[in-house]
């Protein structure tokens, strides 16, 4: 693992896994139901899916936020 | 000596004067208009690179109409399933037998008897690019392959919040056209497919409408390829009316040093493109051309990188051109439908630009006034046309101002909406009809 994703490893982690723990939500417990509630829990799912991609893109502007506080990198 | 008729030399034009007028005139104006598309696809007006070959293939395909032998013109006839009004075929059949059916040496696309289309594969000359590449969406999968190898998704992971929320505004117009057009009269496949446009992303409206709306995916797919051509000469006089100057002149801040790196770019790529398909797997195909695209260019394999954003993107948009132009044959066009298409596509595009200019004031009421409020114009998901047209009206009020990177970032992020989008229709409307 590079150190740019090392400083952010902790956001990588829990919004990969929150994204697919929504898509299970999504395709696999709302196709034990029918009607409304499948249609909330597919929605739901979706919804947290997309949540656990953003909880990503936190991390990596985070890490930006930070790096840029410590000054621009050096030049070559 | 037998008699003569002069005009038996020129069969084109003898095949024309007996079409009934509705198709006469249809073709003439289809004549007219890929000349002037042509015309202002030289001057830059409309995108060239669509129009040129569109244009021509309009003109070729009107033009150039004879009287088919009984043959191929009966497997044109027997061979398209849609045709379920018996009179009509009945009316076509004897036509057929006669052979006085009027069709051309281009292709067949409303054909899809097995049988019938391998007869027309080894008449219609593009026959062969249409059923393998065009109608099962290969084409539109080559030119998102194509953005995907352009696209710089650091514009969307540097601001993501913002880009995403001015990307969900311009899509106000895929939005709020699906309702209309049903109250138009539409079914709930046809009015998905014209919402699209909306959405302002050619292949993306191709796609829903092979799925969703296949006997009108010819009239649904020009409108909107005309219609996005007209973004770039349209949207700039609607930021005009929608933007006060002082506004549109507006100097973005600072821009952070610090870039986010390949590596980044490539592990958000792929965890994006598992969850998308996952949750959306009807436009599975979508996403992993965008994304194999984007792998590519970050992964930095420039053999695949040239092969993809020349012969591949270059190519498929020749020929989606050249098709486009070629289905545009008055008596596959000139359906009921059509003017109600045009009228919700204008709607649709509409709307979206003003629900992303929208999106640029609440981001600029909300950032403190710092935001440019131009920059929701390129949520619509042209790309990258409605960024540069974004920059373009910004810098002819004040040349310092740079907003590219952050219109970028909302283009971008407007694809991938909009291809969620996409998948929500396609996964949706199937139900509603259960």
């Amino acid at each position: 693992m590079t150190p740019a994703l090392k400083a952010s490893a902790r956001h990588w982690i829990s919004g990969t896994v929150i994204a697919f723990t929504g898509v299970a939500v999504s395709r696999g417990v709302a196709s034990g139901f029918e009607g409304r509630p499948h249609a909330l829990f597919a929605l739901a799912g979706q919804l947290v899916a997309l949540g656990g991609l953003f909880i990503i893109l936190l991390g990596i502007r985070r890490r930006l936020s930070r790096a840029n506080a410590d000054g621009p990198p050096p030049g070559p | 000596m037998q008699s003569f008729n002069f005009l038996d030399l020129f069969q084109g034009i003898t095949t024309l004067i007996s079409s009934p007028p509705t198709i006469l005139f249809g073709r003439l104006g289809l004549i007219l208009l890929g000349m002037v598309l042509l015309y202002l696809g030289k001057k830059g007006v409309l995108e060239p690179l669509l129009m040129i070959p569109m244009g021509l293939g309009m003109i070729a395909v009107n033009a150039g109409v004879l009287f088919l032998d009984p043959a191929t013109a009966g497997h044109i006839v027997s061979g398209t399933a849609t045709n379920t009004d018996p009179a009509i075929a009945g009316r076509l059949v004897e036509q057929a037998a006669a052979g006085k059916m009027p069709g051309g040496l281009f292709m067949s696309p409303l054909v899809e008897k097995t049988d019938s289309l391998m007869y027309l594969m080894q008449v219609d000359f593009l026959q062969p690019v249409y059923t393998f590449a065009f109608s099962n969406g290969l084409i539109a999968c080559f030119v998102f392959m194509g953005i995907g190898v352009l696209l710089d998704v650091g514009f969307v992971i540097a601001r993501p919040f913002l880009s995403m929320f001015l990307a969900l505004s311009a899509e106000l117009g895929t939005i709020i056209t699906f309702p209309v057009a049903i109250a138009l009269g539409l079914n709930p496949g046809e009015a998905a497919s014209i919402a699209m446009v909306g959405g302002a992303d050619g292949p993306m409206v191709l796609f829903t409408s092979l799925t969703l709306a296949k006997h009108l995916f010819v009239p649904i797919t020009v409108v909107a390829y005309l219609y996005l051509g007209l973004t770039y000469g349209g949207y700039p006089y609607l930021i005009r009316l929608l933007v006060p100057a002082k506004l549109r002149g507006l100097k973005m801040p600072v821009r952070p040093m610090v870039k986010v790196t390949p590596d980044e770019k490539l592990a958000f790529s792929v965890v994006g493109c598992a969850v998308l398909c996952l949750l959306f797997p009807s436009a599975a195909p979508l996403f992993l051309s965008l994304f194999v695209g984007v792998a590519v260019r970050e992964s930095g394999l420039k053999y695949f990188i040239a092969v993809i954003d020349g012969p591949i993107l270059y190519g498929a948009t020749m020929f989606l051109g050249l098709l486009l132009g070629v289905l545009c044959e008055a008596a596959t066009i000139l359906d009921p439908k059509v003017i109600i298409l045009l009228v919700l596509g204008i709607i649709a595009l509409l709307l979206s630009a003003v629900g992303g200019l929208l999106g640029g004031y609440a981001a600029y009421f909300f950032s403190g006034r710092k935001i440019n409020p131009v920059i929701g114009i390129a949520g619509v998901s042209c790309v990258p046309s409605t960024a540069k047209v974004a920059q373009k009206e910004v810098s002819t009020v004040n040349p310092e101002s740079l907003i590219l990177p952050e219109a970028l970032g909302a283009n971008i992020c407007g694809v991938i909406t909009s291809a969620i989008l996409t998948g929500i229709y396609i996964t949706i409307i199937p139900l509603l009809g259960k």
